[in-house]
Parts: C-alpha cells; structure tokens; sequence
C-alpha cells in the first residue's frame, strides 16, 4: 500500500516542481475539458453540422439525381410562389396556434390548481402527467382512431345508447381533430414549465397583494400571471414549435383541411428525393415560426407587466 | 379555501382521462377476442401478444428497439453524467452557453432534426442503419441526461467533495465514494428516461433506420392497412415498458427538482 502509494506521488511532485503553477490548472482545465468534451462533441458533430448542411443544401440544386453545390435561391423562391405550400403554411399556424393555446391554457390550469387548490396532491398528480409525457407518442395519436372512428369507442358508445343511428362522422379526420390530438400529447410537455414557474410565486407575494385591496382577479392579473409569464410562454412556444413541426397528427388524423407542412416536408424528402426543396421548405417554416413566437413574447411581455 | 375543491377535482379528473383515454384503449383493445379493434369487447384473449413473436416482422423490430434504446441510454448516460458534472465547475458564463447548446436538440422540432441528419448521413456516406438511429437517439436522450444530472448537480452540497479532498480522499476516491453515491439515483433515473424515449421516438427512426425498422416504424408501416388487434399488442409491450421506466424513474428523483 504505501510502495504504490508512493511511486503515485513521485512523478506527480517531479512535475509539480518543474511547473508549480501552471500544472494542477492546467491538469484541472484538462479534466473538466475530458469530461465535456465528448457530450459537447457529440452534439456538434450530429446537430450542428447536419443543420449546416441542411442549410446548405437549401441553397443547392438538384441536377440528375445528384445534389450540386450551385447556388441559388430557387427552393426558396419556389416555396414562397407555390400556393398550395401557402396554404399549407397557413393552415399549419392555425392549428399549431389552435392546439398550442389549448396545451398551454389547460397545462396552466392544471398546474394553477396543483399549486394553489390541490396542495397536498402536487406530487402524485404531477408524477401522473410525467408519466404520460413518456408513454406513446405514436401510439396517443393513433388511438384517437380507435376511439373516433366511425366504428370507433365513442361512436359504438352513442349507437347503443341510441343517442344516434348515423355514426358521427365529424369526429375525425378534420382540423379540429387535429388540433385536439395535437394537445393530447403537447399538454404533459406544457406543464413542466408552467409548474416550475408558478413555484416562483409565493403566498407571502399573494398574501400582500389581497392586504393591499386586490380582489381575487386583480392579484391573478397583476402577481401570478406575470410572474408565471415566462414559464407559460416557454410551454406555449415549446408547444407550438413541437406542433408545427409535427407530421404524424396531420398524417394519421388530420385529413384533408387538417394537412401540415410536416407531411409535405417528409414527402418531398422520402418521394420525391428533392432535398433541396424540402429543406428550404423546412427553413421556410422555422423562420415563420420564429417570427410568430417573438410577436408573441413581445406583445405578452407587454400585456403582463 | 375551506370547501372541499369539487371543480379543482373534476377539472384535474378530466384532463386526466383526457391524457390516458388513448393509452387505455390501445391496452385494453389488444386483449380483445375480437379480431376487429372496436367495441364491443367480446372475451378476452391474449393471443396477439403470442402474435408478436410468431411475426419475424414484428420480433425483429422489438429487438431493434431494444439494442437501440440500450445503446443510446449507456452512450448519454456517460458522456451525460459526466458533462453535468464539469458544468458545476465550470465558469458561470461556460456553465450557461453550454446549457443552452444542450437544450438545442430538445427544442429543434424532431421532424427538423430527422431530415438535418437524413441529408448529413447521405453528405458523409454514412450508412442509413441501426447505427444511424441510435445517434439519432442520442441526440434526444443527452440533453435529458444533462438536464437530470444537472438538477441533481445543483441541489448538492459540493463542499461535501472538498471535504473528502481535505481528509485524504484522491480525485477519483472522492468520486466513487461521495459523489457517485448522492448522484446514484439520479443517473438511474435517467437511463431508465432515457431507455423510454428512445424506446417511444419515431421520427427520427423514420427518416435514418434505412431498413432496420424498430417499433414505432414497424407499427407506422402496419397502420397502412388499419389499427388491428396485434398492433396493439405491439405499442402495449413498448408502452407497459416505458410506463414503467418512467414510474421507477419518477420514484427515484424529486419531481419538484426537475420542474426547476
């Protein structure tokens, strides 16, 4: 034990009169570096650099099958002059901008009464909606079919009721139901946030508010909601982006006026092979995106100060 | 205050049977007799779990989802645990930039992330396989990791590490016996999160698995001809497994810790 400990020792302390200084910073330096490194690696090598080729190949053509480093901005140009990618896009923002609100709002209300109503459940009902966070995101989408369809839970429920004899057939496959199996799965993502957020805002904050004459609604507008704001914001544009990005709600339950861009995104790259195309769709719509989010927090920060 | 809270309750009821409505049904419709997946159920039956295994198809795709998923956990578990614990040390001003770059990839859409690596994959020549997916996956599953660890990083005492420097204890041996054991539940939590979503990730596995389909991409491909009995079989074993994951790992870590 004590010989190994001090061979251990000896060439550490030879080095360590060589350079006295420098050498635990630098032996410092170099292990915090070791154990970044990989994980920040990684990251770099497999998102960054394919975002940049993504981008790039927006800006490149397609001649022959192959994809060709000259530039240009047809993808962009053709994206903005095709209509029917219009009227994809807009119809993405409605029902990104439907199910997002939705998600937000309930997650708020959710999170609202845990913290303020619930107290001593937070934890078990907050476990509940984790636990839905990670179970099945295919699987959340395609059973809306099972229970909407026409021969679906809901519709068998009302026949043997004899509430109806024609299946109710606008339950499915419609922008409205888009919207709503869109926030079935955005919801537990939006609570996390909303939760944390409300964390901030203590009784002693409200407790002041109602001392000082505030009815129930003044202290929600004028303490909770602005203090919740950042959190609230971060799970609706969390939301939003996850939604219009989303290709198997519109693909699986959407139908015709419940179309996304995410559907045209993936058949441009998986039909048609057209890359350059697809990304430029695919920029078109983060960039619009984006735009939207910023409004939005600038408009809320300046509603809720 | 004083009144039970009825409205609290039934509103907190019905967002939760809105939440679990469609977990329930694929379960309960894959014991049903019926060969059709609808009402009524008539018996009970669990042969489209023995289905499952008949099915080279569907076999095959459980065991891809399974390398897959344990693949891509060890991978982040690691790199993961051990960046979270540099990025306490680190300079505030580090500390926050890579914080950020971490939680990149849990904010770019995955559709967005699917089709940036589809065309980098393709630049470089790098085969679209199973390999391809599990990178795939890494990139969801690390920034989780960070996040857990890094909760847990925060809510320590570090000076409990000075301590055992101070009375002898070499950087590793500080390491294995202070460290690893307060942070111990927290890297297990995070393997079994991450096992679940990678076991639950479709897009991504959609675009790169070029051909080796894991479980959500088999049960994408089986929809084409309608939701049967078997498929839902299928989705119950990935989801009884992440439900799972997912209720230990709950157990395990504060959930107030990770809601920061």
């Amino acid at each position: 034990m004590s010989a190994t400990s001090a061979k251990a020792v000896g060439p550490r302390e030879r080095g360590a009169t060589r350079a006295p200084r420098l050498s635990g910073r630098v032996r410092g330096a170099l292990a915090l570096g070791l154990q970044v490194g990989p994980a920040t690696a990684f990251v770099a090598f497999f998102l960054l650099a394919p975002l940049v080729v993504f981008f790039l190949y927006s800006l490149w053509r397609v001649r022959d099958y192959e994809i060709v480093s000259e530039w240009n901005l047809d993808a962009y140009k053709a994206a903005f002059e095709d209509e029917s990618y219009r009227r994809l896009l807009w119809n993405t923002v409605k029902i990104a901008m439907g199910a997002s609100v939705l998600s937000a709002t309930l997650a708020f209300a959710f999170a609202h009464t845990l913290r303020f109503k619930l107290r001593r459940w937070q934890e078990p009902l907050l476990f509940a909606v984790v636990i839905a966070m990670f179970s099945g995101y295919l699987v959340r989408i395609y059973a809306w079919r099972t229970l909407l369809g026409d021969s679906g839970v809901v519709n068998s429920a009302l026949r043997g009721v004899g509430v109806i004899d024609q299946p109710l057939s606008f339950l499915l496959f419609n922008r409205g139901a888009a919207v709503v199996v869109l926030a079935n799965f955005l919801i537990p993502l939006a609570v996390l946030p909303v939760y944390a957020a409300l964390q901030n805002v203590r009784d002693a904050e409200i407790e002041a508010a109602r001392d000082l004459g505030c009815g129930a609604w003044g202290t929600f507008w004028r303490v909770t909601a602005p203090l919740a704001w950042p959190g609230l914001f971060f799970s609706w544009a969390l939301s939003f982006l996850a939604a219009a990005g989303d290709y198997l709600t519109p693909q699986l339950v959407g139908g015709a006026n419940g179309t996304m861009v995410g559907v045209i995104i993936t058949d441009t790259f998986q039909t048609d092979y057209n890359f350059p195309r697809g990304a430029a769709l695919a920029f078109t719509t983060l960039l619009v995106s984006l735009a939207i989010i910023s409004v939005v927090r600038f408009v809320g920060g300046r509603i809720l100060r | 205050m004083r009144r039970p809270p009825i409205l609290s309750w039934l509103f907190v009821a019905a967002l939760l049977l809105f939440l679990f409505a469609p977990v329930v049904c694929v379960v309960l419709f894959s014991f049903n007799a019926s060969p059709s997946a609808g009402l009524p159920i008539k018996g009970l039956t669990l042969s489209w779990y023995r289905e499952i295994f008949d099915r080279a198809e569907y076999a095959d795709a459980l065991r891809n989802s399974l390398q897959v998923a344990l693949a891509s956990a060890a991978f982040s578990v690691v790199a993961g645990t051990a960046a979270a614990i540099a990025l306490v040390k680190l300079p505030r001003k580090v500390t926050a930039a890579l914080a950020g770059f971490f939680v990149l990839p849990m904010v770019v859409p995955a559709l967005f992330i699917a089709v940036a690596l589809l065309s980098f994959f393709t630049r470089i020549n790098f085969e679209l396989s199973l390999q391809a997916v599990i990178v795939g996956h890494i990139l969801v599953t690390l920034p989780l990791v960070v996040a857990l660890i890094g909760a847990r990083m925060q809510n320590l005492d570090l000076s409990m590490l000075e301590a055992a420097r101070d009375l002898g204890a070499s950087g590793p041996q500080a390491f294995v016996k202070v460290l690893l054991p307060l942070i111990a539940p927290a890297i297990v939590s995070a393997t079994l999160l991450s096992i679940a979503t990678s076991a639950d990730e479709f897009i991504i596995s959609l675009f790169v698995n070029g051909g080796d389909q894991t479980v959500p991409v088999v049960i994408f491909g089986g929809l084409r001809t309608g939701v049967t009995p078997a498929i839902n079989a299928l989705a119950s074993t990935i989801l009884a497994a992440t439900v799972l994951a997912t209720a230990v790992a709950g157990r395990l870590v504060s959930l107030r810790d990770v809601a920061r």
